[in-house]
């Protein structure tokens, strides 16, 4: 019973499609986020996530598609939709004069949320004054307002467009946490990044929107897999290239003392070679958001059938 | 749900309202305070009536002798005599060698004579008469003012004690009658001086502040980028912007007995309630809320289609501007009256409550109905547009 309730298509967006005027929102989106998962909505400045967010939550009309929400229509029900639905803006701004507390209580209101007990917990966790003014806060602190509002009302889905914007690194952890027992207690969440490290760490499945159409949707760890790693390496001495064609590696690349190379599988063989060397330095890193878009269309991954193996549907 | 978004515009806007309030306060409760000064103004003695001496015959045919106290000797004096106190247009001008003058008894009507001294040194006195009585040639005239500068006013006085200020004079006028239902007013009676004083202005007072908050009741959430907090909520677009019209509604509601409130403090403080009560005060300006409803459903109606405070400001004013001047315009000329059905000011008869207790509730539905049909079309618009980012 738990397993099949665990399958649920929580959203569902289908040839999704918005222009503003004779400028393109987003081209063709197809994607199905299934209750209780994390799901990143990942794409470059422009890319169209904050349009089909908003879509999503009726804010915006679309020019084609059907979205579906808790199997509701995100236009015509989309009140139903909201009563059930946590969001944070990517782009806000706070009603001025207000106590920070004096606002919440308003949305929580709004909401038709009778407790306040979680927007104070959150508030205290993300170390949010609720006495402060609204036009007195830091971008950082507006932030935050926006976080306690978008989980404050225990809503079922929660949809969040660049939660981590403006945090520092710390309160951004407390964030993933807040996110992660969300999850635990059973709620989908949807939200958008242009940070590569943040959905991997934690998000379950992501999707990758370019120009206004969904490339690709995948589970992380295969996209984790597919994509590698760049390895860095600075040795005492001069390394010979040849030595590191293996399975799994590429992009090698020499530069007197220093080695760089993409690997996807057998990082187990390429460290023993490199242990065998005297190193100075070594540095393993993520692709950034570019770097994957580059690597993902020269590698001519998105021609491979097995890789879209989710586009517009399961992982 | 229900009752958020109402009180929360309170809670808003409570600075703007209170420094409203205060503004409303001193014009509507400060302007009767004027009254009783103006009124003596107008019925007190003219301007050096004392210099001037007026022997009026018992009989038509003989003539009126008006003398005044000489000046230096050699002097010339100019008497223009007129049926209006403001002495425009002339019947008639005087030029005098002596300190007197006879002038014909043969009028009904109340005349008012001015004397003043005349230096009429290189000026074709004849000439001169012959232009008295076209001001715009006399400007135009190729001869100096300069030459008539040093005149000395010696005062005024009239055939009739029983005279009427320059006002009340304007006030008969037939244009300005039409203003006020064909209603002879006058600024001596506190009904005329409270009707022309500060009815007559109140839509530009009220209008304007109430144009202003309804825009930006709305537009402040587009600009500064509220709306998708408020919009993350299940209420519907409908909701918000009905909640937020029946909040200034109550606000409107609020000013307007605020003033009524300060207008009748200040016509009991003065001791004319016995001439004007408070009742009537009260009905007059509340009578003007379903004015300012319409307004203030014009300025949700411009503020969703143009979603920018300036856009919609703009055509705010301009609606209540338009509406004054058609009213004003349609009004005055007789050939475009049918126009002045088509204003809200039309419907909102405050001299027919001030003359003859007459409230018109019909007028007063009406102008809520049309804000019904108003509001219905902001609705629509605010539920088909996209919420900007």
């Amino acid at each position: 019973m738990i397993r099949k309730k665990k399958d649920e298509i929580i959203l569902k967006i289908k040839n999704l499609k918005k222009y503003y005027g004779k400028f393109r929102g987003v081209e063709n989106v197809n994607l199905e986020v299934k209750r209780g998962e994390i799901f990143g909505f990942l794409g470059p400045n422009g890319a169209g996530k904050t349009t089909t967010i908003r879509v999503c939550l009726g804010l915006l009309s679309k020019n084609a598609g059907d979205i579906k929400i808790f199997g509701l229509d995100s236009h015509r029900d989309s009140e139903k939709i909201r009563a059930k639905t946590g969001y944070l803006p990517g782009d806000f701004g706070l009603i001025p004069d207000l106590k920070v507390k004096t606002l919440l209580n308003y949305l929580l209101g709004l909401s038709n949320c009778k407790s306040d007990k979680k927007m104070k917990d959150l508030a205290n966790r993300l170390d949010l004054d609720l006495k402060r003014k609204t036009q007195e806060l830091s971008k950082g602190n507006r932030q935050k307002v926006g976080i306690v509002q978008a989980f404050m009302a225990d809503q079922d889905l929660i949809i969040l467009d660049e939660p981590t914007s403006g945090l520092d690194p710390l309160v951004q952890q407390e964030v993933y946490k807040i996110l992660k027992e969300a999850q635990a207690e059973g709620k989908t969440i949807f939200m958008s990044s242009h940070v590569l490290a943040e959905v991997e760490s934690i998000c379950d499945r992501v999707g990758i929107i370019r120009e206004g159409i969904l490339q690709v949707v995948e589970d992380v760890h295969v996209l984790r897999e597919k994509m590698g790693k760049i390895l860095e390496v600075e040795f005492f001495l001069p390394v010979d290239a040849k030595k590191f064609k293996l399975p799994g590696v590429s992009n090698i690349k020499t530069e007197g003392n220093k080695l760089s190379l993409t690997v996807t599988e057998n990082i187990d063989d390429v460290i023993k070679i490199v242990a065998d060397q005297k190193i100075i330095n070594m540095n393993l890193k993520t692709f950034s958001l570019e770097e994957l878009f580059l690597k993902y269309y020269s590698d001519g991954l998105e021609k491979q059938p097995d890789s879209k193996v989710s586009v517009g549907g399961d992982a | 749900m229900l009752g958020k978004v109402f009180f929360m515009e309170f809670l808003t806007s409570w600075k703007g309202i209170l420094i409203f309030s205060f503004i409303v306060l001193l014009t509507a409760g400060g302007m009767p305070q004027i009254y009783p000064t103006f009124k003596e103004t107008l019925e007190g003695d003219l301007e050096g009536e004392e210099n001037l001496n007026i022997e009026i015959p018992a009989e038509k045919g003989e003539n009126i002798k008006l003398s005044w106290t000489p000046q230096e000797s050699g002097m010339s004096y100019i008497i223009v005599e007129s049926n209006l106190l403001s002495l425009f247009p002339p019947t008639g001008v005087i030029i005098a060698n002596n300190s007197n003058v006879s002038i014909p008894y043969d009028f009904n009507e109340t005349r008012y004579y001015a004397v003043s001294t005349l230096n009429i040194t290189g000026i074709d006195i004849t000439e001169y008469l012959s232009y008295v009585f076209n001001i715009t040639e006399l400007y135009n005239h190729k001869f100096s003012i300069k030459n008539l500068s040093n005149t000395t006013f010696i005062g005024m006085t009239s055939t009739s004690k029983d005279k009427k200020s320059a006002f009340d004079e304007i006030l008969d006028n037939p244009a300005y009658k039409s203003l006020t239902g064909g209603r002879v007013t006058s600024m001596a009676e506190i009904e005329g001086f409270i009707s022309l004083e500060f009815f007559s202005w109140w839509i530009f007072l009220a209008g304007l502040f109430f144009a202003y908050i309804s825009v930006s009741s709305l537009t402040d959430g587009f600009e500064g980028k509220h709306m998708d907090l408020i919009f993350s909520t299940p209420i519907s677009r409908q909701h918000y912007l009905l909640e937020k019209f029946a909040a200034l509604i109550v606000i409107a509601f609020f000013i307007l007995l605020v003033a009524a409130g300060a207008m009748a403090g200040g016509i009991e403080q003065i001791g004319y309630s016995h001439e004007l009560s408070s009742y009537t005060v009260f009905l007059a300006i509340i009578g003007s809320l379903p004015m300012l409803s319409v307004i203030m459903a014009i300025g949700f109606l411009s503020a969703v289609v143009f979603r920018s405070t300036r856009a919609g400001m703009g055509i705010a004013f301009l609606f209540v501007m338009v509406e004054f001047i058609l009213f004003t315009v349609a009004s005055l000329v007789g050939s475009l009256e049918g126009a002045k059905y088509a204003t809200i000011m039309h419907y909102w008869d405050y001299n027919s409550v001030l003359y003859d207790g007459l409230f018109k509730t019909a007028d007063f539905i009406g102008l809520f109905v049309v804000t019904g049909v108003i509001l219905m079309l902001a609705i629509y618009v605010f539920k088909k547009k996209d919420i900007p980012a």
